[in-house]
């Protein structure tokens, strides 16, 4: 082999080693484990994303996926895994409803999910306003709910805020001054 | 000699700019995936140095 042919042979190579960590990147970010929710919620369908999880704010603040409910409405619940790896993962999934640090109500038990490899399983359950048992509202007041979803180790908060619904116009205009009497003559 | 300054500066960038991505991007690897990398970014270089140095750089 010519000094010519061995140094190109080097350039070859170390394109070939750049395009392995390129084909690295993108086959690494397809493998893996990833849950969608989907929340449908005043007549809208949220999609939750897996992204949303891994944002710095969110892993920080822990905070959770905020959404706005009306008073008295239950609410659908569409949890997906999607198992992109080459072995079948079994995971247990459970789903509790919280408000001031202490469990409510359980809207899914603890079940087992298992989920042949490359394929996709979906867990649905609904929130149901009636369970909450919650009383007539004070005008003006709203009411929160954190919903844990468990799936293994990890953890999902969605934050629930029911808000009552109130009237555009009120239905009696009340009078703003007292009626004017016409002075004695 | 200004332009050897220019390209030096431009190739800085670059470096930059690529290092930048790289740093963002790894923290979506798994392990072995940073391994893998690590592994070809080193031949990439050990190479790359091969073929300067048949050039006679």
């Amino acid at each position: 082999m010519t000094a010519k042919n061995r140094s190109s042979l080097y350039l070859y190579l170390a394109l070939v080693c750049f395009a392995g960590i390129l084909a690295i990147f993108v086959v690494d970010g397809y493998l893996g484990i990833y849950d969608t929710l989907y929340i449908t919620v005043q007549e809208r369908e949220q999609v939750i994303e897996p992204d949303y999880w891994d944002q710095r704010w969110v892993k920080e603040s822990y905070e959770g996926y905020s959404l706005g409910a009306r008073w008295g409405e239950s609410i659908p619940f569409r949890y997906q895994i999607d198992n992109r790896s080459f072995s079948t993962y079994s995971v247990d999934v459970e789903v509790s409803v919280w408000r001031g640090g202490q469990k409510v109500i359980v809207p899914l038990d603890k079940i087992e999910v298992s989920v042949a490899p490359f394929k996709k399983a979906i867990v649905e359950w609904t929130l149901r306003f009636e369970d909450l048992e919650e009383t007539s509202p004070v005008s003006g007041e709203y009411r929160e709910y954190t919903v844990r979803i468990r799936r293994g180790e990890i953890e999902r908060k969605i934050i629930v805020s029911y808000y009552p619904e109130s009237p555009v116009y009120p239905e009696k205009v009340p009078p703003l001054s007292v009626p004017v009497t016409e002075p004695a003559r | 000699m200004r332009i050897y300054i220019l390209y030096g500066f431009g190739v800085l960038l670059c470096i930059s700019g690529v290092g930048y991505l790289a740093v963002e991007y790894i923290k979506y690897l798994s392990e072995p995936g940073k391994l893998a990398c690590l592994a070809l970014t080193t031949a990439m270089f050990a190479l790359f140095g091969k073929y300067f140095d048949e050039r006679g750089w």
